[in-house]
């Protein structure tokens, strides 16, 4: 059995292309930030699932049909499937149901009661367009480099990482004036 | 690169990342997508590689994928041809309508002895002039008519040939071809002469044809000229159209059979008795299901 453990992505996808368990770590490698950033975008964990999982099956396919180039990032390109996912979701169902299931994790609101620093912080993201809140989600939640958030925003690196600068600018502002 | 000179205070750098670590998925999920991408990657991998159809195959399987290709290629290539035919001033299935080309400003008619005639088209180019007009005689006969051209300087230029068409309606619907007019833009008299020696003039007015003219084609009863068929079709030569420059002609293919086209490239040679070849410079085709 191979330890594919230690290879980084490109090495892991060409391993992924004949052997199914490179694929899985793969898998186990950015399953927590796809699923992370679609629960983010839609509130809901049985649309986030099945999301997850649609872009999973997409980017086996398409490793293994050949589809998957090397010209940028293979976590680039796995978010790409994942934002084209939710595009398609959002066109066939405008309105998702807001209704999670019990969980015996905390809730967001009972972690934002628990926490004034996090209170305070949504309270001043609220402020932000869906263009800024996106671009801090796909750096925080998705990890990306500012490379792979350009090229999945079809913006230059400088671009990005100026326009985070700026959001990040204008937060550190707004809580240092709520902070009085 | 991916740095940022931006110092954020410890608070808000701890709630940012508070906020944006995107929850766990749940275990049980994991477990399952996990299994299904293994199955699935197990049904690509041994799923046999879908052979590449031919393109022939797929035309076979799809009908209306092949009458759509057929249809977007003859599009192309009667659009090309026609855009070429422009350029270089040529009327698909008309005639040249650049260089020194000059048509009857509009039809005239005059009656005199008792003869009515009108003439309705008339063409000029640097080898011809036709004249087609029709013709009323005050009794039914054979009437044996000649035509001149008179020009200013009073010479008078008599046609070459007649075709004759009598149709039901008791006119005569004559041709008359003279050389080409020196000065075709020069109001010149048309005379109309029968045999019983009775006259009708006419002012016959040239102007320049337009560039983007349809011309009319010569009328005649040497055209068209078939060929004899062989292996079930025969080429006939239906019109001819010369300029300076280059010669149309337009030839159609004619099968001995309904349902049957031509299959597969093909091209056309003329040759003359000496074996010589003229070459095809350009070629509109039009396919037409009679």
């Amino acid at each position: 059995m191979s330890d594919f453990t230690a290879l980084d992505d490109p090495a892991l996808v060409e391993q992924a292309r004949h052997n199914p368990e490179a694929f899985a770590i793969l898998y186990r490698r950015y399953l927590t930030p796809i699923y992370g950033y679609l629960q983010r975008r839609v509130e809901n964990v049985h649309v986030a699932e099945d999301l997850t999982g649609q872009t999973f099956m997409e980017a086996l396919d398409g490793l293994k049909h050949n589809r998957y180039r090397e010209s940028g990032t293979f976590r680039a390109w796995l978010f790409t499937i994942a934002r084209r996912r939710l595009v398609d979701f959002y066109r066939e169902r405008p309105f998702v149901e807001l209704i999670d299931p019990p969980s015996s994790e905390p809730s967001l609101l009972a972690t934002l009661e628990m926490n004034d620093d996090l209170s305070r912080l949504t309270h001043i993201l609220k402020k932000l367009d869906p263009e800024k809140q996106e671009l801090l989600r796909l750096r925080f939640t998705a990890n990306l480099s500012f490379a792979e958030i350009a090229m999945l925003e079809g913006k230059t690196e400088a671009a990005v990482k100026m326009a985070i600068y700026r959001i990040l600018d204008f937060l550190r502002q707004a809580w240092e004036a709520e902070n009085g | 690169m991916d740095e940022l000179d931006l110092t954020l205070p410890p608070e808000l750098e701890s709630a940012l990342i508070d906020f944006y670590t995107g929850p766990e998925p749940d275990r049980a999920f994991t477990s399952r997508l996990d299994l299904e991408l293994q199955q699935r990657y197990e049904i690509i991998s041994q799923a046999p590689r879908k052979r590449k159809d031919s393109f022939m195959q797929a035309l076979r399987a799809r009908p209306a994928l092949a009458i759509l290709l057929v249809v977007l290629a003859l599009l192309l290539v009667s659009g090309v041809a026609y855009a070429i035919g422009r350029l270089t001033g040529f009327i698909p299935g008309f005639g040249f309508t650049t260089g020194d080309v000059y048509v009857l400003d509009m039809p005239i008619e005059a009656s005199e002895n008792g003869i009515t005639a009108r003439v309705e088209n008339a063409v000029q180019d640097e080898i011809r002039l036709w004249v087609e007009l029709s013709v009323r005689h005050p009794s039914e006969g054979d009437h044996q008519s000649q035509a001149y051209i008179l020009l200013p300087t009073g010479e008078k230029i008599q046609s070459q040939r007649g075709g004759v068409i009598i149709p039901d309606t008791g006119e005569q619907r004559l041709t008359f071809i003279f050389p080409a007019l020196g000065d075709p833009s020069q109001l010149v008299t048309l005379i109309l002469e029968n045999s019983d020696g009775q006259t009708v003039q006419m002012k016959l007015n040239l102007r320049s044809a337009q560039s983007d003219e349809v011309l009319p084609i010569l009328p005649g009863n040497k055209l068209p000229v078939q060929g004899e068929f062989s292996a079930g079709m025969a080429l006939v030569l239906e019109n001819v159209a010369m300029s300076a420059d280059q010669t149309v002609l337009q030839v159609s293919l004619h099968f001995d059979k309904p349902g049957i086209s031509l299959a597969g490239p093909w091209d056309i040679v003329m040759t003359d008795d000496a074996n010589r070849i003229y070459p095809l410079t350009s070629r509109l085709i039009r396919w037409i299901s009679v």
